[in-house]
């Protein structure tokens, strides 16, 4: 599904990605660690467009796609959240989700007056944006300005959004972050039910290992810009080059 | 008795010609973050076109489409290198312009006769007295304005103009959902020029005259402050903006005859309303009236 081939980046001389490849296959959770600066974040930018790569190719369903802006990845299916939430402020969480979803009709200039047109497919949207809601546990502050939530709730937020808008791969980055446990075991054991169930592909970057030891197919473990590790879970937890990196973090 | 009347007319035609400056840098700016300061550069655009189109004898309306799709034109196409990079290189960018052509029209005297301007420009209706002409007046630039204002809402209560938020919000996250932002901005700006430029128009018409000495970057910053104190994404806020701008101005225009003051009397009302930014900016900073919460549905 998604193939990174001898990925390379650098910020004026700072070499942050040295030669990543890794591959993420259709229909799996996979997980994505590494200690802080390992360069998990800025793989994601330059998957989905955000930065250039200084070098390596990226293929989406054997097509490259490196060098696309992120609009363009979003069309061919592949939506990213970010760590630090973004969210529009001054729009309600409902909005929100809504902005997330693909082929509005009143989004074109040409068709805001064919009201009933947009405002049946509005409708149909807003159903399913309150069915995301739920899930994600929002759903009591769907009329409240997304500036007003909390941290924990502005990653609830990312999620949405990125649900919202029938992906066929998903970059989340630490989705779980400041979220309380059991809502975030809640949501990745949802991940997993959407990935199995619908054959949604699931990429996470997870800080802590051990969340997503249940919930991925296979990891990939990131030090200073190289994979050093990949495989199944349970084997990558227990691999001795992991236990070190970590250990050395500490 | 009749002054007062006159002038109160007077007021308000200039009141809804900047009301719709105003509305057009609202949308720009204050629903899509666009920091447009070339305002008066597209208001000068409409100025002249429909100008020069209804003095080679062609109808008003005629006049103001063409200012409308002249400024449109030039309002995406300036813009254009800006937006693919950053913001702050728009406000730049768009300063620069109106000055150029303000200049290059104060020096080639063979496009809108130079420094002297266009004059005998004709009205939009045709009155036989005075005070008709201004009753006149006062509808053909009110029906210009209250059109804007329910177009501009309607817009608003779209998820075109949901989306225009949203680049406002968070460009990046817009196009990570998606969304062609460097596309939506140009079209926000072509349509905001497109107002600007039939206000320019109706500023024509209005004068008879026109010359490029009446289209300094003060304009500019006066539509800046009727948006700021009007209330930032609140086109009634704007229209309130525009009228208070205009009691001021006259305001401070007739009381400088009664003051002794050691300045000059046309620094004043800079100073005065330099003043008033800088309170409604700190104690008020969404502006008189705030922004609302938009419901689609
Ligand atoms: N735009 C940038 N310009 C310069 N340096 C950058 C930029 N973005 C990231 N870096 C650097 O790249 C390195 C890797 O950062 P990155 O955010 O990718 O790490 P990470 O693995 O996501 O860490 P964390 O677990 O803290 O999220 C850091 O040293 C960071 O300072
Ligand atoms: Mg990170």
């Amino acid at each position: 599904m998604l193939e990174i081939v001898d990925i390379h980046k650098e910020f004026d001389g700072l070499k942050v990605l040295n030669g990543v490849s890794l591959e993420v296959k259709k229909g799996h959770v996979v997980g994505l660690i590494g200690p802080n600066g390992s360069g998990k974040t800025t793989l994601f930018n330059v998957i989905a467009g955000v930065y250039k790569p200084t070098g390596g190719k990226i293929l989406l369903d054997g097509e490259p796609v490196h060098g696309l802006k992120p609009d363009q990845l979003y069309r061919k299916g592949l939506v990213r959240t970010f760590q630090i939430p973004r969210p529009f402020r001054n729009l309600t969480v409902l909005d929100n989700l809504l902005l997330a979803s693909r082929n509005q009709r009143g989004e074109k200039f040409a068709r805001v007056f064919n009201f009933t047109k947009w405002k049946m497919q509005e409708r149909e949207l807003v159903e399913k944006a309150e069915k995301t809601l739920e899930l994600i546990n929002l759903i009591h502050l769907q009329d409240e300005y997304a500036g007003n939530l909390s941290g924990g709730q502005l990653k609830l937020l990312e999620l949405g959004r990125a649900l919202m808008s029938d992906p066929k791969i998903l970059l989340l980055d630490e989705p779980a972050g400041g979220v309380n446990p059991t809502l975030a075991m809640k949501l990745f054991a949802k991940i997993d039910e959407l990935a199995h169930l619908k054959n949604l592909t699931f990429f996470i970057i997870e800080h802590r290992m051990e969340t997503l030891l249940n919930y991925s197919d296979y990891m990939f473990v990131l030090y200073k810009g190289r994979v050093i590790v990949e495989g199944k879970p349970q084997e990558v937890m227990e691999d001795e080059k992991v236990i070190e990196v970590y250990l050395g973090e500490l | 008795m009749a002054f007062p009347i006159a002038y109160l007319l007077d007021m308000l035609v200039f009141t809804g010609i900047f009301g719709i400056m105003a509305l057009s840098l609202n949308l720009e700016f204050g629903h899509t973050g666009l920091p447009n300061f070339g305002k008066v550069a597209f208001f000068m655009i409409g100025a002249y076109t429909s100008a020069l189109i209804t003095l080679a004898g062609y109808p008003f309306i005629l006049g103001i489409t063409g200012a409308m799709a002249v400024s449109a034109f030039f309002g995406a196409i300036v813009s254009l290198p800006a937006i693919r990079l950053r913001e702050d290189y728009l406000a730049i960018l768009t300063l620069a312009f109106g000055e150029i052509l303000r200049l290059i029209l104060k020096n080639e005297e063979w496009i809108a006769g130079g420094v002297l301007g266009l004059k005998g420009i004709p009205e939009a209706l045709t009155t036989t007295s005075f005070k008709s002409a201004l009753y006149g007046h006062l509808i053909v630039v009110y029906i210009f304005v209250v059109t804007f204002y329910i177009f501009l809402r309607f817009l608003e209560k779209s998820p075109y103009g949901r989306l225009l938020k949203a680049i406002r919000e968070d460009e990046l996250a817009a196009q990570s959902l998606g969304k062609n932002t460097v596309w939506y901005k140009a079209q926000a700006l072509a349509i905001g020029s497109a107002i600007a430029g039939s206000s320019g128009g109706l500023y024509a018409q209005y004068l008879s005259y026109i010359g490029p000495d009446l289209f300094m970057p003060v304009i500019t910053f006066a539509v800046w402050a009727m948006v700021i104190i009007g209330g930032v994404g609140n086109h009634k806020g704007v229209l309130v903006g525009a009228l208070i701008y205009q009691i001021f101005e006259r305001g401070s225009r007739i009381f400088k005859d009664y003051l002794q003051i050691p300045i000059d009397p046309n620094n004043m009302m800079f100073m005065i309303f330099g003043l008033l930014l800088i309170i409604v900016l700190m104690f008020r900073p969404e502006g008189l009236i705030k922004e609302e919460k938009i419901k689609l549905l």
